[in-house]
C-alpha cells in the first residue's frame, strides 16, 4: 500500500503549486464558459427549449480535446522529471517499489486533474440550473464521471510514457507523438487501411465494415466520446444508426467504457515494464 | 553478519566499465569510509546497493538480503543520504519527513529530527528555498527516520560548512554508538579519517586498498616525515642521516633536510645530524595524512597505467 504515501505526497506537491489552481481555473472557465456561451448561441437562434443534455453534446468535442492535452501535461513528467531532477533518489531510496511509484503517481496526479475537472463541471452545472429550461441530472452525472475518467486516463497515459525514460525532454516528445498519432492522425490510419482493403475511401453513412468502425473507436478520446454518446439518451452515433437495436458487443457502450479502462491500465503497465528494467 | 557484501561485482555501461570485479565487505556495526576520486565508481556501488542499477555480474547483499530481489526489505531497514538529490521544492521540511515516516511506517517526530540536524526553525518552510547546506541537513534527517540498521551516506558533507561537517560527524558517531552500521563515501579525507573504523579506496572501479587508517598508512609506506633545519648543511650530514636504519629517503633544500622514515625515530635522526657535525636549528615531524596515503595509492596506479 505504499503507493498511497506516494500519491499523497504528489497531490500535496501539486496542491501547493500554481499549476493546480491554474488548471482548475482553466476548467471552470472552459466548462462554465461553454455552458453560458451555449445559451447565447441557442437563444439567438431558434429560441427553442434549452436542454442541458444538448449542452453536454456541445461540450463533448472541445472536452475531448482540452482534457487529453491537460492530462498529458499533468502526467508526462511524473517519473522522468523526478529522475532527471534527483528527487527520485529520495522517492526510491525509501521503501517504495517502482510499481508503487508509478501507481502512486497515477493516483496522485489523477486526483489533481479530477479535482480540476469536477470544479469546472460543478460551476457549469450551476450556470445550467440557472439558465436552462431542463436539467437531466443523471445524464449530467454520467457525463461528469466519463469526463473525469478521460482526465485520469490521459494523466495515466502521461505517467506511463514518463516512466520509459530518464529525460523529461524525451517524455515530452513521447507525449506529443502519442497525441499526434492517436488524436490527430488516427483518421488517416483507419482511412488508409480502408483504402488498402476496399480501393476507395470510406463514405458515410454507407455500409462500413465492423473492423473499420471498431478501429475508429480505439483512440482514448474516441472511446470517451462514443461512451458519452452511447450512455447518454439519444442514440446519435454512427453505430447507433447502423445498429438501431443491438450493436455487436465490441461496438457497445460497455466496450467503449472498457476501452477507456484498458488505456488507463495498459500504458502505465508498459511504462512500468520499462522502468522496472532501467538503470536509474 | 556482514552489513554489506559485494562479491565479484562488475558493472558495465556499454564500453565503459564502472566497476570491475569488486569484492567488498562491511561488518555490522562498523563505520566504513568509502574513498575515491570522482568517477571511481563510488556512486555506482551505492546505486547497486539501492537497486537503482543492476550489476552486469556478481552479487550484492545488504543486511543479508539480495540487493535486487529483496530491495524493499533493505530499504525498509536502511537510511540513505543520496548524492545529487533534489528536494521537493514545494514541500516543507516537515512534509518531507512525514512522507519518509509514512513510507517507512515509522513513528519519529519530525521536529525532533530537524532539531537533531540543526534546522528546527525550518520545519514549515518550503525546501525549495533552502541553502545547499540546509538541504543536506534535511536529507540527513530523512536518512535517520526509523532508526535504520544501516546508514548509507553518499558524500554527506557536500555543501556543509566546517561546523556543519563536524555536526555531521557527531551524528555519524552517535548512530554508530546506537549500533547502526555506517557506510559513507567521500573524497574529503579528513572526514573519513576523523570517524572511520575502516577505509576502502576505490580507484577506476577497483578496490585498491582496504584497511584501518593506521594499517593503510603503514601499507602505503609513507611513514612519517621529519623536517630538520641545520645551520650549515654538509654532504657528511646528509650521508650520516641516510645511514640511519629505517630512513627511506632524504631530500635537501638549502639548509633543510626532509627525511622520510619508517621506523627510525626522531632522536636517531637528530643524533646522526649532530654526530656528523651539524647543528640543529629547528625540526618538525609530520605524520602521513590520509591524503598522502591516497596519493600514494592512486599515483602508483597511474604510473602502472602509463608504464
Amino acid at each position: 500500500m505504499s503507493w498511497v504515501a506516494v500519491a499523497k505526497k504528489d497531490f500535496q506537491d501539486a496542491a501547493r503549486s500554481k499549476a493546480l489552481w491554474a488548471l482548475t481555473a482553466l476548467f471552470v472557465l472552459f466548462m462554465a464558459g461553454t455552458a453560458w456561451l451555449y445559451t447565447e448561441i441557442q437563444s439567438g437562434g431558434q429560441g427553442g427549449e434549452l436542454a442541458a443534455i444538448d449542452l453536454l453534446f456541445f461540450l463533448l468535442g472541445p472536452a475531448g480535446f482540452v482534457v487529453p492535452i491537460t492530462g498529458l501535461v499533468v502526467g508526462h513528467k511524473a517519473i522522468a522529471g523526478e529522475l532527471e531532477s534527483g528527487s527520485g533518489k529520495f522517492l526510491l531510496s525509501l521503501p517504495h517499489t517502482r510499481r508503487d511509484a508509478v501507481v502512486g503517481k497515477v493516483a496522485g496526479r489523477g486526483a489533481v486533474i479530477a479535482v480540476a475537472i469536477l470544479a469546472g463541471l460543478v460551476v457549469a452545472a450551476a450556470v445550467t440550473l440557472a439558465r436552462y429550461d431542463s436539467f437531466d441530472a443523471t445524464a449530467y452525472v454520467g457525463f461528469s464521471l466519463l469526463t473525469v475518467l478521460l482526465g485520469v486516463m490521459y494523466t495515466a497515459i502521461g505517467v506511463g510514457l514518463s516512466a520509459v525514460t530518464k529525460r523529461s525532454g524525451r517524455a515530452t516528445i513521447l507525449a506529443l507523438v502519442f497525441f499526434v498519432v492517436f488524436e490527430v492522425g488516427w483518421g488517416l490510419v483507419t482511412s488508409g487501411l480502408y483504402y488498402l482493403s476496399a480501393g476507395t475511401f470510406p463514405r458515410f453513412p454507407g455500409t462500413l465494415p465492423e473492423w473499420y468502425l471498431l478501429l475508429n473507436r480505439v483512440p482514448p478520446s474516441a472511446a470517451f466520446s462514443n461512451a458519452v454518446y452511447q450512455f447518454l439518451p439519444g442514440n446519435s452515433t454512427l453505430v447507433g444508426q447502423l445498429y438501431p437495436q443491438n450493436p455487436p458487443f465490441y461496438l457497445s457502450k460497455w466496450a467503449a467504457l472498457a476501452t477507456m479502462l484498458v488505456w488507463l491500465v495498459v500504458v502505465p503497465a508498459l511504462g512500468y515494464y520499462r522502468f522496472e528494467r532501467m538503470d536509474l | 553478519m556482514a552489513a554489506i557484501e559485494l562479491a565479484g561485482v562488475t558493472k558495465r555501461y556499454g564500453d565503459v566499465t564502472a566497476l570491475h570485479d569488486l569484492d567488498l565487505q562491511v561488518q555490522s556495526g562498523e563505520i566504513y569510509g568509502f574513498l575515491g576520486p570522482n568517477g571511481a565508481g563510488k556512486s555506482t556501488t551505492i546505486d547497486i546497493l539501492l537497486d537503482f542499477v543492476r550489476p552486469t555480474s556478481g552479487t550484492a547483499e545488504v543486511l543479508g538480503y539480495d540487493a535486487h530481489e529483496d530491495s524493499l526489505a533493505i530499504r525498509q531497514r536502511i537510511g540513505v543520504l543520496p548524492e545529487g538529490f533534489h528536494v521537493y521544492e514545494r514541500l516543507t521540511a516537515r512534509q518531507h519527513l512525514q512522507f519518509a515516516i509514512e513510507s517507512k511506517d515509522a513513528d519519529d517526530d519530525p521536529d525532533a529530527l530537524l532539531e537533531r540536524v540543526g534546522i528546527p526553525d525550518a520545519a514549515d518552510r518550503k525546501a525549495g528555498g533552502f541553502s545547499k547546506g540546509m538541504q543536506q541537513r534535511l536529507a540527513l534527517a530523512i536518512a535517520l527516520v526509523g532508526d535504520p540498521d544501516l546508514l548509507i551516506l553518499d558524500e554527506p558533507s557536500t555543501g556543509l560548512d566546517p561546523n556543519g561537517a563536524r555536526e555531521m560527524r557527531d551524528i555519524i558517531t552517535e548512530e554508530a554508538d546506537r549500533g547502526a552500521t555506517v557506510f559513507f563515501s567521500s573524497h574529503i579525507l579528513e572526514q573519513v579519517e576523523a570517524v572511520c573504523d575502516r577505509v576502502g579506496i576505490l580507484q577506476a572501479g577497483e578496490l585498491v586498498a582496504e584497511d584501518t587508517i593506521r594499517g593503510l598508512r603503514d601499507a602505503a609506506g609513507t611513514g612519517s616525515t621529519l623536517t630538520v633545519t641545520v645551520d650549515e648543511l654538509t654532504p657528511g650530514v646528509v650521508e650520516a642521516v641516510e645511514d640511519v636504519p629505517g630512513v627511506t629517503s632524504v631530500d635537501t633544500d638549502r639548509d633543510v633536510l626532509t627525511v622520510t622514515t619508517e621506523g627510525a625515530s626522531k632522536t636517531d635522526v637528530l643524533d646522526a645530524v649532530e654526530a656528523a657535525g651539524g647543528e640543529v636549528v629547528d625540526f618538525a615531524t609530520r605524520e602521513a595524512s590520509l591524503d598522502d596515503v591516497f596519493a600514494a595509492y592512486t599515483n602508483d596506479r597511474d604510473d602502472e597505467v602509463s608504464a
